[in-house]
């Protein structure tokens, strides 16, 4: 099964599954939720793992989906001080400098207030949401 | 998941009828190439709706059996294919279910690597904080597959099934040229060739 919240992704990550396969799974959960449901899958903070880099990515996904799905609140961990990288973290295997500067501007604001440069759209899933 | 569709085949066959899908995504690459061996959910070209009784009681008997999403199976990409796309040219047989003897239920269509590439160029994920180093790699393997070696090439195959988005592929053109080029297999083949 997905998991059904953020803590628990975290938790099979800390157990050795790979962790896009559990963060990707976890927001194939919050897409197909209803929006009640959305709310408590991120609310529970996630176990601070040993990895700063997804200790603040699951901030930034926690406050994003919070945001982009407008669920009316956002949980108060995801501002935590382990949930902000200390040095930037450009997310492309890219050397190019053209590629951190594009990512420097396009990165959403929920993931650039932690140093994290993404693209403009993040944790896009093929899957439309049905009914 | 070929076991799963050795199920569904085989539920078919009960029910008396054949159901034929095409399996896009990830869950094409696992099927049949030898650069992908991790997938999710399997996502599929349109089905009736509703469905019929005995497809949705085989999926969810499949769901709960192997721990699986209850929308393990599903036509959410449909959204996302290309209406230029055919049925015959741009798709290729995999395989009928159940395999062996027994009389098939189900056939498995896969997309051509040329498609599956014009459908990842779309989406362009490469830079995702999850998923984006895979899909980097994904369009890396399918590039050589298909013989696309430019930029310039990858956007005039977008713009053959997605005219619109190779109109203004800025993005791609962008992201493709100075992307990471490392990482693909020596030999990418999708399908595999013993398929």
């Amino acid at each position: 099964m997905r998991p059904n919240t953020l803590a628990e992704a975290i938790e099979r990550v800390r157990d050795g599954e790979l962790q896009d396969v559990a963060l990707a799974e976890f927001i194939d959960s919050f897409l197909s939720a209803e929006t009640a449901t959305q709310y408590r899958s991120i609310e529970q903070e996630p176990e601070i793992t040993n990895d700063a880099r997804l200790d603040a990515l699951v901030g930034a996904i926690a406050e994003y989906l919070a945001k982009q799905h407008r669920l009316g609140r956002v949980p108060k961990w995801v501002y935590g001080k382990r949930r902000r990288l200390d040095e930037p973290w450009f997310t492309t295997s890219s050397t190019e400098p053209a590629m951190q500067e594009y990512l420097a501007f396009a990165s959403p604001a929920e993931f650039r207030s932690r140093n994290i440069f993404t693209e403009e759209r993040p944790l896009r899933r093929a899957r439309a949401k049905t009914a | 998941m070929l076991q799963a569709f050795d199920e569904i085949g085989r539920a078919a066959v009960a029910a008396g009828t054949r159901l034929q899908i095409a399996v896009y995504g990830g869950s094409a690459l696992m099927l049949a190439s030898n650069f992908r061996f991790a997938t999710e959910d399997v996502d599929v070209s349109r089905l009736e709706k509703p469905w019929p009784e005995w497809l949705r009681s085989i999926v969810d008997k499949l769901a709960k059996k192997n721990g699986w999403a209850e929308d393990w199976f599903n036509d959410g990409v449909v959204f996302h294919l290309s209406a230029l796309a055919d049925p015959v040219d741009d798709h290729l047989e995999f395989s009928t279910f159940p395999r062996g003897p027994e009389p098939p239920g189900l056939m498995v269509y896969l997309p051509s690597a040329a498609y599956l590439l014009a459908l990842k160029l779309k989406a362009i994920r490469v830079n995702d904080p999850v998923r984006g180093e895979q899909e980097r790699l994904d369009i890396l393997n399918l590039m050589r597959v298909v013989g696309v070696r430019t930029a310039e090439e990858a956007i005039a195959l977008l713009a053959r099934y997605f005219p619109n988005s190779g109109a203004s592929a800025e993005k791609q053109k962008f992201l493709l040229t100075y992307m990471n080029k490392d990482g693909a297999v020596d030999a990418p083949e999708y399908p595999r060739r013993s398929d």
